[in-house]
């Protein structure tokens, strides 16, 4: 599966700004019924009262003027800020055979780009960790527009490189997020030892949100390779030479394993996990960055 | 290690090419980077065998064909078996009589720590000499012609005997002793044999030892006087009927060999034999028929050493038969059982290689 045209299109422009405000701006002018009316500053901040929503949350001065419920809703989200942290290990670089396709880190930047161009448009203040065991790249919070472009240049200037880091680094991370947050995690999840499990745990506290966006990619999910092939492994840079078919079997229920270890260790903890394939468009990974953005506001 | 063709090894320089073909692996190619190995390590601690390893199994044993292929081109031959000792025995006069090229070979031999024995003897005293020696080690003897050289020796596959005829002696055999051979069929002869080289000494009984059994078998017919002194009549008489029997064979047998023919086809008698006629009476035909003769190499000895016997013109006959024996033998491929077993081991090794060889190819063509 290869991503649409219009989007192969728009790569070819090879520029962040202009690739993750499409990205946003097309979800946002498609024809996507969850995205949710009166989210950010720019609407209305009255939204009229619907069951099901809070009774607390009613403005009863503006009843008492007009007779009618309204909810207030922007003030309060506002102050909930948003982090992205983007795994920038050097396994993030896979990248498919099919003609055009992205690599996991480069699918992952051009989604934090249009995702924090939504927050920044909705009043959210947001930050960036890039993470690998090289150290941690962090943007810290701030809203606006030129903070997006802040973003974006970190976003940029970014390789990926290296191995996740193990809990000497993450503890920095857990100073970020320890307030009432939404973390949104975007990684391949490969991790050598418990890395990247240690720090989900880490990352999840009673108070904040974290999705979790785990890339993949047809290819390494089908493993439709053939004959004897030389793989080597991004991050060890290991090289095992086998036969592709023959070890087919067995590494889809190795991998099938895995993938279910993960869901399991995101269930106990709460994680939203949500896996992304890096051959679709981006329009799943925003309706699923929304949708959170919707339940943490209840 | 020696070898017939030491050229054939350069053949051994083929091992480039599988080593080539190993290096130039066709499926060098396909190179994907995947994110982790993870699930492919624990895939592939099931999967066996190694292809890898396998693929150097494969290298070894197509080198391996190489190198068996090039010692059966270089033709190896069994390194000859050093034993431990080693005799020189030489006559009393020696180096009389001796090629140069002879004399160095002794003094080579006692330069490698050959034991050196200085003794005048010859028939079956020569033979209870070196039956004293081990048997184990290996026996250079230096006799003045080969009439020395007991036929027995041959018979009973002593081959730690090592001879070497002087080439320059012309005077009379140097044995001893009266050689006395049974007629009746091969078979009884080689009983006959065995039974004398278990007895050795009893190999100096000679005309008495004739006269008795003849008289009890009435069918002896040969007898070999390697003394180089003139027979008695007495005994003639005796050979002169019994030759009459064999002159009537169609086929050559052993009882009549020490005779020949002469050039009308008729068996020389030995009268005729001790006579000193022999000589220029040697039939050509006689050599294609020696070939035919299970007893062929003790035979061509024996006869050659009655040529040395009848004289001057005699042993230049003689040289002159060893050397057309020599040129017919080598003629003959050498019998190596050596070549036998690297051309099975060969086989082998192709069979082994053909099989891997197609389970990779199944393998790598598997969907």
């Amino acid at each position: 599966m290869a991503l649409p045209e219009e989007l192969l299109a728009l790569l070819q422009y090879d520029d962040l700004e202009f690739i993750s405000r499409t990205i946003a701006e097309g979800y946002l002018s498609g024809h996507h019924p969850s995205v949710r009316k009166g989210v950010g500053t720019d609407f209305n901040q009255y939204k009229v009262y619907q069951q099901g929503d809070e009774a607390a949350k009613i403005d009863w001065k503006l009843f008492a003027r007009s007779d009618k419920y309204f909810v207030r809703e922007a003030e309060r989200e506002s102050e909930r800020s948003i982090h992205f942290i983007l795994d920038s290990s050097a396994s993030m670089n896979f990248i498919s055979q099919s003609q055009g396709a992205l690599s996991k880190f480069n699918y992952g930047k051009y989604l934090i780009g249009a995702l924090a161009y939504l927050a920044q448009k909705q009043g959210d203040p947001f930050s960036l960790t890039l993470i690998n065991n090289n150290g941690l790249d962090i943007t810290a919070t701030g809203s606006g527009r030129a903070h997006w472009y802040r973003v974006l240049n970190a976003l940029q200037q970014h390789n990926s490189t290296g191995a996740f880091p193990g809990t000497h680094w993450q503890s920095h991370l857990s100073g970020l997020v320890s307030k009432a947050c939404m973390v949104v995690f975007i990684s391949d999840c490969y991790q050598s030892g418990t890395e990247i499990s240690d720090c989900l745990s880490l990352l999840k506290h009673q108070k904040n949100d974290v999705l979790l966006l785990h890339l993949h990619s047809l290819e390494e999910l089908q493993f439709d390779y053939r004959g004897f092939i030389k793989f080597e492994d991004l991050e060890t840079g290991e090289i095992r030479k086998v036969n592709a078919s023959s070890v087919k079997t067995r590494f889809l229920a190795e991998q099938q394993a895995w993938l279910q270890q993960l869901a399991s260790h995101c269930d106990q903890r709460a994680i939203n996990l949500q896996r992304l394939s890096v051959d679709n468009d981006f329009s799943e990974a925003i309706t699923q960055f929304l949708q959170q953005r919707t339940r943490q506001g209840r | 290690m020696s070898f017939l063709l030491p050229l054939g090894l350069l053949f051994a320089l083929a091992i480039v090419v599988p080593v080539i073909i190993h290096l130039l692996d066709p499926d060098k190619g396909k190179h994907i980077y995947l994110g982790s190995l993870q699930f492919l390590l624990k895939a592939k601690q099931t999967q066996q065998p190694n292809y890898r390893i396998q693929q150097w199994w494969l290298l070894l044993l197509r080198c391996l064909m190489i190198v068996l292929m090039a010692l059966l081109l270089a033709q190896w031959l069994l390194p000859a078996v050093k034993s431990s000792q080693s005799y020189v025995l030489v006559p009393g006069d020696w180096p009389q009589h001796f090629s140069t090229q002879q004399q160095n070979q002794y003094t080579e031999l006692l330069s490698e720590g050959a034991t050196l024995i200085r003794k005048d003897v010859s028939g079956a005293e020569l033979m209870a000499t070196l039956a004293q020696l081990p048997a184990a080690s290996s026996q250079h003897v230096f006799v003045r012609n080969s009439a020395a050289m007991v036929p027995e020796f041959r018979v009973a596959g002593r081959d730690n005997i090592f001879w070497h005829i002087a080439e320059q002696y012309r005077g009379p055999a140097d044995a001893a002793n009266w050689l006395i051979l049974a007629s009746g069929t091969t078979q009884s002869l080689a009983n006959l044999m065995a039974q004398k080289l278990q007895t050795l000494p009893k190999l100096q009984v000679d005309v008495q030892l004739y006269s008795t059994t003849r008289s009890e078998t009435h069918n002896y017919d040969m007898l070999i006087n390697l003394s180089g002194q003139p027979l008695q009549e007495s005994h003639f008489s005796l050979l002169n009927a019994s030759a009459q029997i064999f002159s009537h064979a169609e086929q050559p047998q052993v009882h009549s060999l020490v005779a020949g023919f002469n050039d009308d086809g008729l068996p020389i008698t030995l009268r005729q034999f001790f006579s000193g006629q022999i000589h220029h009476l040697f039939h050509p035909e006689l050599l294609t028929k020696l070939d035919s003769w299970p007893e062929q190499p003790w035979f061509a000895a024996s006869l050659l050493a009655l040529y040395h016997n009848a004289g001057r013109e005699g042993a230049i006959a003689a040289n002159q038969v060893s050397e057309q024996l020599q040129r017919s033998q080598s003629g003959h491929p050498v019998k190596q059982p050596w070549q036998e077993l690297l051309l099975l081991a060969l086989l082998l090794v192709w069979l082994g290689e053909r099989l891997l060889s197609f389970k990779l190819n199944k393998q790598r063509l598997a969907e």
